[in-house]
């Protein structure tokens, strides 16, 4: 199976573009990732990785970076 | 019993977004009075959360909602909410006939927020006053669904041609969304010295089907 990169998730979901998307990026001091966009997020990443995120979790995911130690816990290496 | 009749012997009664549609086509052509007094006795069930209308037990809570520092900064707001100032604008509230503010409750039943249409004639509205607890807000997607059924009600249950809405230029957040909707600036207003965009979307532009396809992948986790 092939996985699809953190970059291309973030982007569909936030909108913007990939070479965008950094460790750094943060859950609304970037203005694309709001409430709605976080939601499709969460959606992207479940469908993605075939994953079902806890809430805390859901609520933890505010960087890219968190996102990466979040998967991990999920057995998703990215 | 039809969904008109479940109404009209029940004030209080509860719909899904559909079945408060299949009233509109049931009813026939109907006027935005009576149509906003209809939105005012239906509470509305949606996937993760209800829209409740407004009724002055709701005061302390709209206060309260209203009271969180982001929310009134937004909001422009001066003073604080209180219970009692609540009251007082509701009581101007229930004499309008064109205004719906809706209390929003996820399905525990806890109050989460607020959303409102106002200024409803027979081809327009404005949404605002959207406010959503920020720990809620992370929850599950409350803010893309009470913005969802406002907007659909709008469209579908108003029979509107446009919805207009009013952003602090520095709520890049709400502006983001807006964005997304598909809502594009049509003016630049100054209210009480904040900068403030002004923006509408037209019916034929609205196309809500991938963002209900996200309140729906929600649906299983709650």
């Amino acid at each position: 199976m092939t996985i699809k990169p953190l970059e291309e998730i973030f982007a569909g979901a936030l909108a913007i573009d990939p070479k965008d998307v950094s460790d750094d990026l943060t859950y609304n001091v970037n203005p694309a990732w709001d409430s709605v966009s976080h939601m499709i997020l969460v959606a992207a990443l479940e469908d993605a990785y075939s994953i079902i995120l806890d809430t805390d979790d859901v609520i933890d995911l505010s960087s890219v970076r968190k996102c990466r130690e979040i998967l991990n816990k999920y057995g998703v290496a990215i | 019993m039809s969904h008109l009749d479940k109404i009209q012997d029940n004030p209080r009664a509860q719909l899904t977004l559909e079945q408060l549609l299949g009233t509109a086509t049931v009813s026939g052509p109907h006027s935005s009075e009576f149509a906003v007094q209809k939105l005012r006795e239906t509470a509305i069930s949606g996937i993760t959360l209800s829209l409740l209308p407004f009724s002055v037990e709701d005061c302390a809570e709209i206060a309260r909602l209203r009271n969180d520092p982001t929310a009134r900064y937004f909001l422009n707001q001066d003073s604080p909410s209180t219970a009692e100032s609540q009251l007082a604008w509701s009581k101007e509230y229930f004499k309008r006939t064109n205004d719906v503010l809706w209390v929003l409750k996820d399905k525990a039943g806890s109050t989460i927020g607020c959303n409102r249409v106002y200024d409803i004639d027979a081809s327009s509205a404005e949404k605002g006053s959207l406010i959503i607890d920020r720990q809620a807000s992370l929850r599950a997607p409350y803010v893309l669904e009470a913005e969802l059924l406002a907007m659909t009600i709008c469209f579908d249950f108003l029979r509107l041609d446009y919805i207009t809405t009013t952003v602090r230029d520095d709520n890049q957040s709400m502006q983001s969304i807006n964005s997304r909707f598909g809502f594009e600036k049509t003016d630049q207003v100054e209210i009480r010295v904040a900068q403030y965009s002004r923006y509408t979307l037209h019916k034929k532009v609205f196309n809500p089907t991938k963002f209900w396809s996200i309140v729906n992948h929600w649906a299983s986790k709650i």
